[in-house]
């Protein structure tokens, strides 16, 4: 189960990274919305302690550890709400800019 | 006092954030709310006391949130409201009413900023360090997106480079979660191995080199100096870049040994050098001081790396004389470039040559940064190289004495270039407003403070130090 879910993290991130490499923004954003979806899928496989007895309740083991839970619904809106503002700065760059390349960008020159 | 002061140095944002929407059609009004704001925090953060921790919620840690002041984290909380005066005073006289500077949003991220701040700074969790961290991220891409000059870029640039920071802090905690099955600071020191965590460092290094500015990460500072407003500029010279100092202090001696000190003398070597060399090549002032940055925590990495007692002091002191000064620096030129409405060096020739006070703040800014008295930049050059002569450093004091002679070089560069030479007559010099001249006189202030008073100041700074070794529970 660890290595199902190592070589799938391991996939989406090549994903995510192939994406970023690219020249146009909206791809971008779109490898870089795959790499949160990556980490969240690494923090959510990241593994049970087993010896550990559950924080509420007296549950029977094996239970689910519920921090991990709440770290990738954490995890899930910050990757959301980054992404939505990255998609409304590359649509103000576009207007401005009549373009999505980035090799556009490229005033800073000295 | 102790148990009030946790929850008012996050709430009096928050409040104030709320206010500002209140008053969402009046800039003005936000502007004195932001200034109201950074007076409140600074008396909140003078107030805090030193306390054993706060368990968020009721729940007691590990398995809580512990927030809590040392010494360390009142350093740099005190610190922080400082910076927060003086930049509040700038943009109440500078950028307040119509324009890029009186918008809501651009308002908006300073509280969300300061809250941020200030959660980092006391949280004693690595997951809850991750959520202020990408909370700082998200309010300064808004302070840069609201520049002046071609901001959108240089926010880009920040965001994307910054995403990946916090993408590789984020991995960090998981697998520091899944090595250690706590997040809690204390208890991941409690139950690891000297030199177990070794694989963890590339990606905090990640994640706080290019937070605080360092060489290989460095290149998204200058844009956007040059892209943000005066009184962004202050917060992010002054406040944003010490978040990746202060991570690298308090979680460096909980996760990493000095078997991984290499990598931190290679880095700030490097700043030193490169920062110093692009400085000297730039013809943009802002740019140049983003520049400048990068070298000057160069010599603060380069005395956290030496891990002794009295580096660790004396890089602690330099981060607040680089603070001031840099900020003092970034007024002073503000106000020039307000005047000229550009930040090119060669527009701007000449511009403060009939300013002789602003000139008098602007020199005080330059010999602290190359470590001269009567400025803060002299205590804390001269207790770095003491420190590194006692530790018998040799060659990371030699590169540190070039460093110092290259700062010379382009500090007295720009300093020619906007007060020396005799440019072309531009628009007279427009009657500052109190609150501009307030925050110069503060910032110009605190830096000769810094120097008359060291002692205490160093006092401080190593009580600092020693609660940068994380206790044993």
């Amino acid at each position: 189960m660890t290595m199902g879910y190592a070589v799938t993290v391991a996939v989406v991130v090549t994903v995510g990274v192939f994406h970023l490499l690219g020249r146009d923004m909206i791809r971008m954003v779109v490898g870089i919305y795959i790499l949160f979806n990556a980490l969240n899928l690494l923090v959510l496989s990241v593994v049970v302690i087993p010896q550990a007895n559950a924080p509420l309740g007296q549950l029977s083991k094996p239970y689910v550890d519920p921090l991990v839970q709440a770290m990738v619904l954490t995890a899930i809106v910050i990757g959301f709400g980054i992404s939505t503002f990255l998609l409304l700065l590359t649509a103000r760059l576009a207007k401005d800019k009549g373009s999505l390349d980035e090799k556009v960008m490229s005033e800073w020159k000295h | 006092m102790e148990t009030l002061s946790i929850p008012l140095l996050l709430c009096l944002p928050i409040l104030s954030a709320l206010a500002m929407s209140a008053c969402y059609r009046y800039a003005l009004v936000r502007a004195w709310i932001f200034l109201g704001m950074s007076l409140l925090n600074f008396g909140v953060t003078i107030l805090a006391a030193p306390a054993e921790g706060y368990a968020s919620g009721g729940w007691a840690p590990p398995l809580g949130i512990e927030l809590g002041v040392d010494a360390l984290s009142k350093f740099f909380l005190v610190l922080t409201a400082v910076i927060f005066i003086a930049a509040s005073a700038y943009h109440l006289g500078m950028e307040n009413g119509k324009g890029l500077g009186g918008r809501f949003v651009y308002h908006l991220s300073f509280p969300l900023l300061l809250l941020s701040l200030n959660g980092l700074y006391i949280t004693g969790d690595f997951f809850n360090f991750y959520v202020f961290f990408e909370l700082l991220a998200i309010s300064s891409y808004l302070l840069v997106a609201m520049g002046s000059h071609n901001p959108l870029e240089a926010a880009w640039k920040y965001a994307v480079l910054s995403i990946l920071a916090s993408i590789m802090l984020l991995a960090g905690t998981a697998f520091l979660y899944g090595f250690t099955g706590s997040l809690n600071m204390t208890d991941i020191h409690a139950r690891l191995e000297p030199g177990s965590a070794l694989w963890l460092a590339p990606f905090f290094l990640f994640a706080l080199l290019t937070k605080a500015a360092l060489f290989p990460f460095h290149v998204w500072q200058p844009d956007a100096h040059a892209g943000a407003t005066t009184s962004g500029s202050i917060i992010l010279a002054g406040v944003l870049i010490n978040v990746g100092l202060f991570g690298i202090i308090r979680i460096w001696p909980i996760l990493f040994d000095d078997s991984l000190r290499w990598i931190l003398l290679a880095v700030g070597a490097s700043s030193l050098f490169f920062g110093a060399l692009a400085a000297g090549g730039t013809q943009d002032a802002k740019r140049l001081l983003g520049y400048s940055s990068t070298s000057q925590l160069g010599f603060i990495v380069l005395g956290i790396a030496w891990g002794t007692q009295a580096s660790v002091t004396a890089a602690i002191f330099y981060v607040a004389a680089h603070s001031v000064s840099k900020s003092l620096l970034f007024a002073v030129t503000g106000i020039l470039g307000k005047r000229c409405s550009t930040t090119l060096l060669a527009p701007l020739t000449g511009s403060g040559s009939r300013s002789p006070y602003l000139n008098a703040a602007f020199f005080l800014g330059i010999i602290s940064l190359v470590g001269l008295p009567p400025a803060a930049g002299f205590v804390a050059k001269l207790s770095l190289f003491q420190a590194g002569v006692a530790a018998a450093e040799w060659i990371w004091i030699a590169g540190a004495v070039v460093g110092t002679l290259l700062t010379l070089v382009y500090g007295m560069r720009v300093y020619q270039h906007l007060f020396w030479k005799s440019g072309e007559i531009h628009a007279l010099p427009a009657k500052l407003s109190f609150s501009n001249i307030f925050s110069v006189v503060f910032l110009a202030a605190m830096v000769l403070l810094l120097f008359f008073y060291a002692q205490p100041t160093l006092k401080w700074a190593e009580a600092a130090a020693q609660a940068s070794i994380p206790r044993a529970r």
